[in-house]
């Protein structure tokens, strides 16, 4: 039976081989107790994003989290199709827009949303606006969190948010912007709804939203 | 501007540096522009254009040093050199533009290879890295070493032109950077990649230490050998001594800081401090975290570019440093030239009336966007006029 609090703990610490056993055992298990194991990974998640804001853990932590996460949802996967329990915080959207093919403080984030909660469709990077419209229009997303590394990605910011606006998407959506060159002057004249540098911030908003 | 004319603008500038490093009243603070690929597409080319074409290079560096009177700007303009790139006929870039290009993560060595590396970093080079970085390389014939090596040759050629004969012959101006930097540095940003690195300080630091002092015998030892053999004080002919890169401490904590980054970069920074000379850090994200690190560095030895930080703060916080940055990208690409002009009077005003500060962007000027011509041309105007 699976211990959740050691599974927790194991997340929590950084211990990737001890995450990785316990999670094998739940599947020779039959992966009947994997929305368990998903729900103490998300506690974890947690801690480890209580220590990233204490300073304890910094952001090759946080990548080397994302990666223990990444590995630990595809151990679960077979056993967590169709599971629907759990916390649940609907679908969410995140990419990097188009013109910046970054993508680790994405993942960091996109890691931590799973865990928690967020169904979260992935983009991937150098994504156009148009390609946001059509999904957010498609799965009526209401939340979309846009990562950038280079100046140049400001710009395609700015065109994603307009081509919402020009879609009359704009009032139903949700836009939290993060990365290096976003800070509150560009959140306010791209006409985002929140900025983040830190990914606990980034799911904090994303949690107030949803 | 004759070459007498220019050689004599270009010591004054140099001196302008070595005083407002130590601290000395500089006679003007100087603009030491943070501007990069931005010159091609002011210029009116492509960057796919540049990109392969020396002369194109060229022309954009005049024309920016004719237009804007910057004191001196990092990019010597040949960053990005595709035409030694594509000689082997492995380049990774994709998605060249008109105004940009991105290339794909391509590292030297796996985990697995942290042994080797550690063992015999230039032999594991020869015999893993240049085959991960370049999956060809095992078919290359010896006379595309020989095509290599020629367009190597013609690189250097033409980066000694830029830097010599057109920007400090014609303009009196100073451009180039060749960083030396810790081994963390290199494994963070050649050998290992962002994510490479996040993983080896948890599944083996001491490996990666290891590996990390491998680097610094053959990268960063020659350089405080070199140092300390040559005679105390500043060469004049320069703006500060050394040139380096802070990049890597963005993803560790200060205690992997301590342990993996600190040490050699603190024996590095000694050696400038031991020999009377300067060094320029160029360091992008966040640095006051690590600001007590450097509580240890003496005054007057060190200039550190400042990224996203609040640059009042980094000054409030540590009085030995000389500051660059003070320009907010921001308002470089979306505000009027008063504007910018006004920020840049403020920044001298508050941190370089007795020295310890150098003008510059915040962020590398790479896009169109990142800055308007009329402002980059106002502020190069105001800094080059007002005198303290």
């Amino acid at each position: 039976m699976l211990d959740q609090e050691k599974l927790a703990a194991a997340m929590g610490n950084l211990e990737e081989q001890e995450v990785y056993r316990l999670l094998n055992d739940v599947m020779t298990d039959g992966g009947k107790e994997a929305q368990l194991a998903m729900d103490a990974l998300r506690d974890g998640m947690d801690d480890v994003g209580k220590l990233f804001e204490k300073g304890e853990y910094f952001v090759s932590d946080l990548i080397f989290a994302g990666e223990i996460m990444t590995n630990a949802v595809s151990i679960l996967q077979d056993a967590l199709v169709g599971e629907n329990e759990g916390t649940k915080l609907g679908e969410m959207l995140i990419c990097t827009v188009e013109g910046d093919l970054h993508d680790i403080g994405k993942n960091i984030v996109k890691a931590m949303l799973v865990a928690a909660g967020f169904e979260v469709i992935d983009l991937g990077v150098d994504v156009r606006p148009a390609d946001i419209v059509e999904i957010v229009k498609e799965r009526n997303i209401k939340i979309i969190a846009l990562s950038s590394c280079l100046t140049l990605a400001v710009e395609s910011i700015e065109k994603t948010i307009i081509a919402l606006r020009e879609n009359g998407m704009r009032d139903d959506v949700k836009v939290l912007i993060g990365g290096n060159p976003v800070n509150e002057a560009v959140c306010k004249y791209v006409g985002a709804d929140a900025w983040a540098h830190s990914p606990q911030q980034s799911i904090r908003i994303c949690q107030s939203w949803a | 501007m004759n070459k007498e004319q220019a050689e004599k603008l270009y010591m004054e500038r140099c001196k302008l540096f070595r005083d407002t490093i130590a601290f000395k009243k500089p006679a003007r603070i100087p603009y030491y522009a943070n501007i990069w690929t931005w010159r091609w597409t002011d210029a009116g080319y492509t960057v796919s254009e540049v990109c392969h074409d020396y002369d194109k290079v060229k022309i954009a560096m005049d024309l920016f040093f004719s237009k804007y009177k910057v004191d001196a700007v990092i990019d010597s303009g040949v960053r990005n050199p595709f035409p030694l790139v594509n000689t082997l006929g492995d380049s990774w870039y994709d998605n060249l533009g008109k105004e940009s290009f991105n290339c794909g993560d391509k590292y030297c060595f796996d985990a697995e290879d942290l042994d080797a590396m550690k063992e015999n970093i230039v032999k594991a080079l020869w015999e893993i890295g240049q085959f991960k970085k370049f999956p060809n390389a095992k078919n290359y014939t010896p006379e595309q070493y020989a095509k290599a090596a020629k367009s190597l040759q013609e690189l250097f050629e033409v980066r000694d032109w830029l830097v010599k004969d057109l920007a400090r012959g014609k303009y009196g101006c100073y451009c180039g950077w060749s960083p030396n930097v810790v081994g963390f540095e290199v494994m963070y940003l050649f050998f290992r990649g962002i994510k490479g690195v996040s993983l080896d300080l948890r599944r083996d630091p001491q490996k990666l230490k290891e590996v990390c002092l491998a680097i610094d015998e053959i990268v960063l030892n020659p350089v405080i050998k070199r140092l300390r053999a040559l005679p105390r004080g500043y060469d004049m002919e320069k703006p500060y001594d050394e040139f380096s890169l802070m990049l890597g401490h963005t993803v560790l904590s200060e205690k992997q800081f301590g342990e993996i980054y600190w040490p050699a970069f603190k024996r590095y920074i000694d050696t400038f401090a031991e020999t009377g000379k300067q060094l320029f850090v160029f360091s992008e994200g966040n640095w006051i975290r690590f600001a007590d690190f450097f509580d240890e560095v003496p005054r007057g030895v060190v200039a550190l570019h400042v990224e996203l930080d609040d640059i009042y703060e980094v000054r409030k916080r540590n009085k030995t440093i000389t500051l660059s940055g003070g320009l907010q990208n921001s308002v470089m690409s979306r505000g009027t030239p008063q504007e910018c002009v006004e920020m840049a009077k403020r920044a001298i005003d508050t941190l370089g009336q007795d020295g310890g500060f150098i003008l510059s962007e915040n962020k590398m000027c790479s896009y169109p966007m990142d800055a308007k011509p009329e402002n980059v041309k106002a502020v190069a105007e105001f800094a080059s006029n007002y005198w303290l």
